[in-house]
């Protein structure tokens, strides 16, 4: 399925590219792109990077063997010039494209790939990119089978494996060695540093040896530079963005998104819902040390399902998020385009089917207030860090719902590290209003989270052995997932869960919020994306109008 | 300066009055959140608009003012309370009980606020009344604010200590419990005075500064703490200048309490 | 006048021999060299002893630590006191304190400074009574207004109501002297008394002292660094110089034959004046 799958992705590029170039002016070669890096590069050696503004660099620099399209979410040929999986999903082999150069016009070769995998899978090395290798079921061996040939041998079958290599960076160890001093250092990527002023700036300018090109044949990419600020200050970023002085901003919030909207309305972009949510998990932590009545509500199925319920998510999205969001389905964002299971519907807003499946569980109304059938009153307090405008306001408007079905809630506001310690470590919380990112689209990523035994299993970390039937249920449907092969039915399986999700609603997922962005409007093709780098992915392709202009 | 003060005097008054009549003035209550009408303009119905949740913000204002009107002076009159006990000690008795409170009050000026307040937030429960969480964040003010009186009044009792008329009513065999109120307390008077008038606005801002670790006053009661911090996004108010009636009060009332504390006493 | 009752057997004893206070003291104030080293003095009950030195030889120390108010101003002393039979270093604060205003008053250099400006004379007049008698005021009253006549003072509840800032230095001296007799102390320090004042104020209180001393037999220790009013009132005279008595003794003797050279530069620097 995987060779079909990358033969599918290449038969969309092929459809897809005439239109492109139908639809949008020739692309002018030359100019300067400008945007902010979020703070100062910690590295520039593509094996060690895990910090954003790093990863940044070495997406503009750095080489792969496959690229996911950000926007189609399919994997696609890079450096390898196609792929097999092999040995039911132990092997992966790839086959390296002919004729690509360095920065620095030197040929890559098959032992600079070989140096580049093994330096990742090395556990010794501790490289990021290699971490959802390790497994511990053994370390994979790379070999050279053949002379354009690379063989990766998992020690036990990883299915969607293929994925990982979007980031495994491609170099060599001349480049490695040279990272400290990142302008001499060659790289794959369509742009190579140039200038490095530590606190200020990064200038990169093109690769004259990239090898890809345009469909009429001219050499990518379009741009001849790009100039990247270090910019702390969002608030800053996005006033240089107002003056015309930066190309692009990733990642703007509602507020900011609606100062650009205001501004120049062509240059506020809402792609829609991201992979990022907001939720509310209860404490279901048999050692917490909260009342035993409370943890009897919060281990209901009915009092957990009433609560989502009763929660109006289209209210939250529309005044919180400005409509920048959208009520949540499921644990799963349809954002992410393979996975999400498309049987499940947005739930509804029901305040009185939530009071009726409340006194069906026990609980009556006394007045105006909700009581359990010992005669607790049912108040519970939801914590959130502080400093977040937008949480603070989820938060506000879920006390009002919840105030109409006879519930008290009492909103805290903690710092962030003690809000960590509270759901981690002592437990002393009832529930917890906070978002959730997915980076990695595919569910074997999402093991931490969705296995009892997982410590980012928020409601209930680390459990011997899982205490409830259907987080047994979870627990057998992930694993089960993570070593099937054939992608319908892992998707079969991970539907499964995320059915359960919604059902028992241990976390109630609250608003998808869209992934927002500005973009100059002197930029030819961009297409922002939910994935990370939103608004740059396609960098080789992204032209200024007029060329040098702006 | 004196009609000016009688002026401010009134004014504070006034404000206050139109606080405590917030129900009557804002019959739409500061919780309730008018979804269909957010961020909405002055009008009729909604005097100062509405927030970005669609609540009153008139009536948030009027019950904010309340709340930091009784709040701030209650954590003021316990603060020098606190310090005036702990600063007179020191400066009267001097020797160890001077050494023991003076390095106190050092410790507690030099203390790393955030970590302190972290602990007591974690001591704290979390389930807390929007209610109960303002009296919790006036004691806290009060409790954590005395060594800046404390210190002030210490050095004004040591001061007042050796003036002649003291040691004359000690030469006389007055007891201490005489000498302290009959002597030292009404002389210090007006320190004590400044002291309470100036922590009042002090403390208007300082509890806003609370709510970023769970300890100000929570939703949905408005105060001026946090409905200052919503004005924090300066774009929000270009074009909408009636969101700065907050400010606006805030500013007023400051003056107020500037023309009301007796500035000549400092020079004593 | 009634004898204060509770008052040690050597008090009531007429033995001149037997002395009122006696004392070896050292004093001095914190982080600095010792004010005054070993002085050594002693006073007949009923007696004037002038204490005489320049300014800053130490005399107002010696007379708050008689008090045991050093600590106020930061000062320590130590040595001892023997004032009627007892020990006063050693006294608790407590007993120390039944000592002040009943026993040994004080007259102080500023008299409105050391008038709480906030309180009408009345008032302090009150709290000097209250201070050690458990009696009540009204009781007091009638000698009140004996006690002003003796000082010269008018004895209307109108006087009584008016705060020390509207009285004259002079007025406010008398005041305190006054204050100084409430419960006829063996022994008044009268820390220069008159050097706030005018000359006419201060012969006429130097007046009232030696009428008060010959009329109640009340001892006083009179500092001053006015060689003139000391030979004018005290009966002997201690001359106090860089922290030590250099010389004491009956004022005719010391004015005649002064030994120490010290001495001799105050006496030269005295104006010739017939007394
Ligand atoms: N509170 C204090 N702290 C430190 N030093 C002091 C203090 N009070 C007085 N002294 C010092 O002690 C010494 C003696 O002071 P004292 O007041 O006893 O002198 P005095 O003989 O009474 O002088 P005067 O005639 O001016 O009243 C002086 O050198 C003075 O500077
Ligand atoms: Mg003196």
């Amino acid at each position: 399925m995987n060779v079909r799958w990358a033969g599918f992705a290449l038969a969309w590029l092929v459809v897809q590219s005439p239109l492109r170039s139908a639809r949008i002016p020739e692309p002018v070669p030359g100019g300067e792109l400008r945007f902010c890096l979020h703070a100062e590069p910690k590295t520039f050696n593509t094996l060690m990077v895990s910090e954003e503004p790093d990863e940044v660099v070495r997406f503009l620099t750095g080489g792969v063997l496959i690229r996911m399209n950000r926007e189609t979410q399919a994997l696609e040929p890079e450096l390898a010039e196609s792929w097999r999986i092999l040995d039911g999903g132990r092997k992966i082999e790839f086959k390296l494209r002919e004729g690509v150069r360095f920065s620095d016009g030197s040929a890559l070769t098959a032992a600079d790939v070989l140096f580049s995998l093994r330096s990742v899978l090395d556990p010794a090395l501790h490289s990021p990119a290699g971490e959802p290798f390790r497994t511990g079921q053994g370390k994979p061996l790379v070999s050279q089978p053949g002379s354009r040939r690379i063989l990766v041998s998992l020690a036990a079958p990883m299915p969607g494996v293929e994925r990982l290599f979007d980031e495994v960076p491609i170099t060599s160890a001349r480049a490695v060695e040279k990272s400290a001093h990142p302008a001499d250092m060659p790289g794959l990527g369509p742009f190579h540093v140039v200038e490095y002023r530590p606190g200020s700036s990064l200038l990169l300018a093109r690769n004259p040896f990239y090898w890809k090109r345009d469909e009429a044949g001219r050499s990518l990419p379009y741009l001849d530079s790009v100039r990247l600020s270090i910019q702390q200050n969002r608030d800053l970023e996005l006033a240089r963005f107002l003056h015309g002085e930066i190309h692009l901003i990733n990642g703007l919030d509602a507020e900011s998104f609606e100062r650009v909207a205001a501004k120049s309305p062509g240059e506020a972009r809402d792609t829609g819902r991201s992979l990022e949510s907001e939720e509310l998990w209860f404490n279901q932590v048999a050692r917490a040390p909260i009342p035993e009545y409370r943890k009897q509500w919060f281990r209901s199925r009915e009092f957990r399902r009433a609560v989502a319920q009763a929660i109006n998510r289209a209210d939250l999205a529309r005044l919180v998020y400005r409509g920048h969001a959208a009520p949540a389905i499921g644990p799963v964002s349809p954002a992410n385009l393979a996975w999400f299971n498309a049987n499940l519907r947005v739930p509804t807003f029901d305040p009185d089917a939530a009071l009726a499946r409340l006194k069906a569980a026990g609980f009556s109304l006394a007045g105006s207030a909700l009581h359990d059938r010992e005669g607790h009153g049912v108040e519970f307090s939801v914590i959130t860090n502080s400093g977040n405008k937008s949480r603070e306001r989820l938060a506000t408007m879920i006390q009002q719902d919840l105030a109409r079905i006879g519930i008290r809630l009492n909103v805290v506001t903690l710092d962030f590290g003690s809000l960590i310690e509270r759901i981690t470590r002592t437990f002393d919380y009832e529930s917890c209003l906070l978002g959730m990112v997915n980076v990695d689209l595919d569910p074997s990523a999402e093991m931490n989270v969705w296995l009892s035994s997982a410590s980012s299993h928020a409601w209930n970390p680390a459990q011997t052995s899982p205490e409830t039937s259907w987080e047994a249920d979870i627990d057998r449907l992930m694993r089960a997932q993570a070593v099937e092969t054939s992608f319908k039915r892992r998707k079969a399986l991970f539907d499964r869960v995320q059915e359960i999700v919604v059902e028992e609603a241990p976390v109630v997922v609250l608003v998808d919020k869209n992934a927002l962005s500005a973009v100059s409007r002197s930029l030819g093709d961009v297409t922002p994306a939910v994935l990370h780098p939103q608004t740059f992915w396609n960098i080789d392709r992204i032209y200024l109008r007029g060329g040098a202009g702006r | 300066m004196k009609p000016l003060r009688r002026a401010a005097m009134a004014l504070l008054a006034a404000i206050y009055l139109a606080a405590l009549a917030a129900a009557w003035l804002a019959p739409a209550g500061y919780a309730r959140q008018f979804r269909e009408s957010p961020d909405a303009k002055p009008s009729a119905v909604f005097l100062l608009g509405t927030d970005e949740l669609g609540r009153d913000s008139f009536a948030r204002l009027l019950y904010g003012s309340r709340v930091s009107l009784s709040l701030a002076p209650a954590a003021a009159a316990l603060a020098t309370l606190v310090g005036a006990v702990a600063g007179v000690s020191a400066g009267y008795w001097g020797g160890w009980i001077d050494t023991c409170l003076a390095r106190l009050m050092d410790l507690f000026l030099s203390v790393p606020w955030l970590f302190l307040l972290l602990s007591v937030r974690a001591v704290l429960p979390l389930n807390v009344r929007p209610l109960e969480s303002i009296g919790i964040t006036f004691l806290l003010l009060g409790l954590l604010g005395w060594a800046g009186p404390a210190r002030v009044l210490r050095a004004a009792a040591h001061e007042v200590k050796s003036e002649d008329f003291m040691v004359q009513a000690r030469a006389r065999g007055s007891s201490p419990v005489r000498v302290l109120s009959l002597h030292l307390l009404p002389n210090l008077a007006p320190v004590l005075a400044a002291q309470f008038w100036m922590s009042i606005p002090l403390f208007i801002l300082s509890e806003a500064n609370l709510g970023f670790l769970g300890l100000g006053v929570a939703e949905p009661v408005p105060s001026w703490g946090n409905l200052l911090a919503g004005l924090q996004n300066l774009d929000a108010v270009a074009g909408c200048p009636w969101r700065l009636a907050p400010l606006v009060l805030l500013l007023v009332v400051m003056a107020c309490f500037h023309f009301i504390v007796p500035m000549e006493d400092f020079s004593k | 006048m009634t004898t204060p009752a509770g008052l040690p057997e050597s008090a009531v004893d007429p033995r001149p021999s037997t002395p009122l206070i006696s004392m070896r003291l050292s004093a001095g104030y914190r982080g600095r060299p010792p004010v005054v080293e070993n002085v050594e003095l002693d006073m007949a009950p009923g007696e004037i002893l002038g204490l005489v030195g320049r300014s800053g030889e130490g005399k107002s120390t010696i007379a708050m630590a008689i008090l045991k108010l050093l600590s106020i101003r930061g000062g320590k002393a130590t040595g001892e006191i023997r004032f009627r039979g007892r020990e006063l270093l050693t006294l608790s604060e407590r007993e120390m304190r039944r000592i002040r205003g009943r026993e040994i008053s004080l007259v102080p250099q500023s008299p409105i400074a050391a008038l709480n400006p906030a309180l009408t004379i009345g008032t302090q007049f009150r709290e000097a009574w209250n201070a050690h008698s458990s009696a009540p005021y009204a009781g007091f009253e009638p000698r009140l207004g004996e006690l002003l006549a003796g000082v010269s003072l008018p004895s209307e509840p109108q006087f009584l109501r008016r705060h020390p800032g509207e009285l004259s230095v002079g007025i406010a001296q008398r005041v305190l002297i006054a204050m100084a007799l409430v419960h006829r102390p063996a022994l008044i320090l009268a820390d220069e008394p008159t050097s706030a004042l005018d000359t006419i104020t201060q012969s006429e209180i130097l007046g009232l002292l030696a009428r008060l001393n010959r009329e109640l037999e009340t001892a006083i220790l009179y500092i001053s660094h006015d060689l003139l009013s000391v030979a004018s009132l005290c009966h002997r005279v201690a001359i106090l110089h860089q922290g030590s008595i250099v010389e004491c003794g009956p004022v005719s003797q010391i004015f005649a034959r002064p030994q120490h050279p010290y001495t001799r530069k105050l006496l030269a620097s005295i104006p010739r004046h017939p007394l």
